[in-house]
């Protein structure tokens, strides 16, 4: 026990499950340089579906670092280049894209870098942050600086390194290198937000990395708090409550509550953009799985297409049970592999059959109920299962279908080898296209009533200045009809 | 003499009651029926008129009174689902096949500048003045095709609403 361990009891998740962490094979091997690919996709999907707007035209010549596109908001993360090269233009496959092909020269920008960074306002450093084209690195996305501009004073800053996701290093890596320079972007991220306390969350299975942030942690006020491994501690909402004992209210994000997560690789990156001024180019990816031969820890440029990457790494097609981008539970199944690596992908996975959550034959729910007893959210899978599979929205709102975090652990034990999560996402884009649907309607609706009163006003309008013009008329026949009077009374 | 009393208490009981009630009615009453206003809130609102109303709350109030609940396309079988649900009928087949969800799309250099399809269009997405191009704020656009039928030079396309005004 030091100073800065974390000091108030922890709250284990009480569901918490037992995946096989497999992290042995890429513990231990250093973060090295990838290859830099022939041809980048510079992924231009930003968060909740908005796209990046591209700022470069075709043919153009770009260095590394400079701005190719940006979000339609202020905040909204940049995208750059991620090497120098020319850009072949846009594409629509595998996802929207800007194409680069590589120099090979790798020529950088001259960083700006804001080295006294005390010095600048909240706004200018958000600004520094989004320019440098930051957004959370642990999986959502959501822009930085929008993120921070929300949270000015807030009680603790919990930074999440506990990476329970089995197979990924990540996080692990960084920390055990650059422990030093994670503090710095962590001093950024508490002076932002003015935040009271400051705790960095690692599992405990990773002393390395233990190590290395309790020999930072010499020279900087934070604490350090070392959870139980279970799987899915490093969910924002379960990690909040390990450290708090304190439970998110559905819909409601840790801001409200006076407390901001943020991963640990958000906050290096923020330390290298602040500082110095280096745009987010590249990521640490733990490229893993049994069908590759030089598994390891890659600082990896984004926009690398995962066929070049695992070919680097010697992919062994034979072994291949299938490709994840991310780790083996949460991953996205990879179809296309000239897909892209992006910003919030820390694993990359060719993964060997005993790898994935257990594949083979769909069979039907027997209602063992193993799934709600392991679910974080403490929902209900098989019931949500049945609703997906029977499209019924009005059931899967009333059953908190948004409140599910995709973390697989319902797919994992299933004995009946259901892809439950993929029937959930489906479920959730249905429900948002559904609330989309109404909300059109509902504008729809209240324009036409807006016209409907307008025309209904002109028309009123108009027949007053008609009646008016009668009534005017009957007034100048009525003056006439008495001037003919009098001059037959006068005659 | 008491039993006088007590009927003028009653009476005066009666009165005050009586004009409480009275401007509640005068001042809370409903000015629209909620049957009316549940069915309205099912409709897509698209004001497309192919149910035979002249938009989606008449159509509604036609509903409340006794019409079929299958006349409205755009909905689709969604909507008569949820509309058997909330009224207790019958589910039935959809009237009409109401195809993928459109928007309108003016060709800018054929537009006349007539301002006849500003003055069709349920929702005022058609934007534009006497003899200036017109265009249509896709985003705002239900898609009802009502805009069609005026234009004197067919300078409108309804196109799919994935592919949109470039």
């Amino acid at each position: 026990m030091s100073v800065s361990d974390w000091d108030s009891p922890l709250h284990p998740l009480a569901q918490a499950l037992d995946v096989p962490a497999g992290k042995a094979r890429t513990r231990h091997m250093a973060i090295e340089a990838s290859v830099i690919p022939e041809l980048l996709r510079l992924p231009l999907e930003l968060y909740a579906g908005r796209q990046a707007k591209p700022c470069v035209t075709v043919g153009q010549r770009v260095r590394r670092g400079e701005i190719v596109a940006r979000g339609p908001d202020a905040y909204d993360a940049a995208i750059h280049a991620a090497t120098s090269g020319r850009i072949r233009g846009v594409a629509d496959t595998p996802l929207p894209c800007i194409e680069l092909e590589a120099d090979g020269d790798d020529a950088t920008v001259d960083p700006e870098p804001l080295s006294d960074w005390r010095g600048h306002s909240r706004p200018e450093l958000l600004t520094q942050l989004a320019e440098s084209g930051l957004m959370g690195l642990g999986g959502a996305g959501f822009p930085s600086a929008a993120k921070l501009e929300a949270a000015a004073s807030i009680d603790l800053l919990i930074i999440n390194a506990a990476e329970c996701e089995p197979l990924l290093t990540a996080d692990e890596r960084l920390l055990t290198e650059r422990a030093s320079e994670v503090m710095d972007g962590i001093t950024i991220l508490a002076y932002l937000t003015s935040a009271r306390r400051v705790v960095i969350a690692i599992e405990d299975d990773k002393p390395e990395a233990i190590e290395a942030v309790r020999v930072a942690l010499r020279e900087h006020p934070f604490s350090l708090a070392v959870i139980p491994r279970g799987y899915p501690s490093g969910s924002e909402r379960q990690l909040v409550q390990i450290l708090t004992g304190r439970q998110i209210p559905s819909g409601r994000l840790p801001v409200d509550l006076g407390m901001l997560c943020h991963n640990v690789a958000s906050a290096w990156a923020m330390g290298r953009a602040v500082i110095h001024g280096e745009a987010l180019t590249e990521r640490i990816v733990t490229v893993t799985g049994a069908a590759l031969l030089r598994p390891g820890n890659l600082s990896v440029r984004i926009g690398t297409p995962v066929a070049d990457l695992l070919a680097a790494r010697g992919m062994n097609d034979t072994l291949l049970a299938g490709i994840r981008l991310g780790g083996p539970l949460t991953g996205r199944p990879v179809t296309d592999r000239r897909l892209p690596m992006g910003k919030t992908h820390g694993g990359l996975l060719a993964a060997g059959a005993e790898e994935l959550t257990p594949a083979g034959v769909e069979l039907p729910c027997i209602r063992c109920g193993a799934c709600a007893e392991v679910c974080p959210a403490s929902l209900l899978p098989q019931e949500l299962h049945r609703q997906t599979r029977a499209a019924d929205l009005d059931a899967l709102a009333e059953l908190n279908l948004v409140d599910c975090i995709e973390c697989g652990a319902c797919a994992w034990v299933c004995p009946s080898r259901i892809p439950l999560v993929n029937d959930y996402r489906l479920g959730k884009s249905a429900l948002a296209a559904e609330a989309a649907r109404q909300a059109a309607a509902e504008q729809a609706r209240t324009r036409h009533e807006r016209r409907q009163n307008r025309l209904e006003q002109e028309r009123r309008a108009s027949e007053a200045a008609r009646e008016a013009r009668l009534s005017r008329v009957d007034a100048a026949l009525a003056r006439a009809k008495a001037a003919k009077q009098n001059r037959e009374q006068e005659s | 003499m008491e039993l006088i009393i007590g009927i003028l208490i009653m009476v005066a009981l009666a009165l005050i009651f009586g004009a409480a009630l009275g401007y509640a009615q005068q001042r809370l009453s409903a000015d629209d029926d909620p049957v009316v206003l549940r069915i309205d809130a099912l409709l897509p609102q698209t004001q497309c008129a192919q149910c035979g109303y002249p938009g989606c709350r008449p159509y509604a109030e036609a509903i409340a009174a006794g019409d079929a609940i299958n006349k409205c396309p755009p909905g689709g079988a969604t909507t008569v689902a949820q509309l058997a649900e909330l009224l207790g009928r019958p589910a039935e087949a959809l009237a009409a096949d109401p195809g993928p969800p459109r928007v309108a799309y003016i060709r800018e250099e054929d537009c006349i500048g007539c301002t006849l399809c500003i003055k069709a269009c349920p929702v005022d997405a058609i934007v534009g003045a006497a003899r200036l191009t017109h265009t249509v704020i896709s985003s705002e656009c239900t898609g009802c095709d009502l805009c069609l039928p005026p234009c004197p030079v067919d300078c409108i396309d309804m196109r799919p609403v994935s592919e949109g005004a470039p």
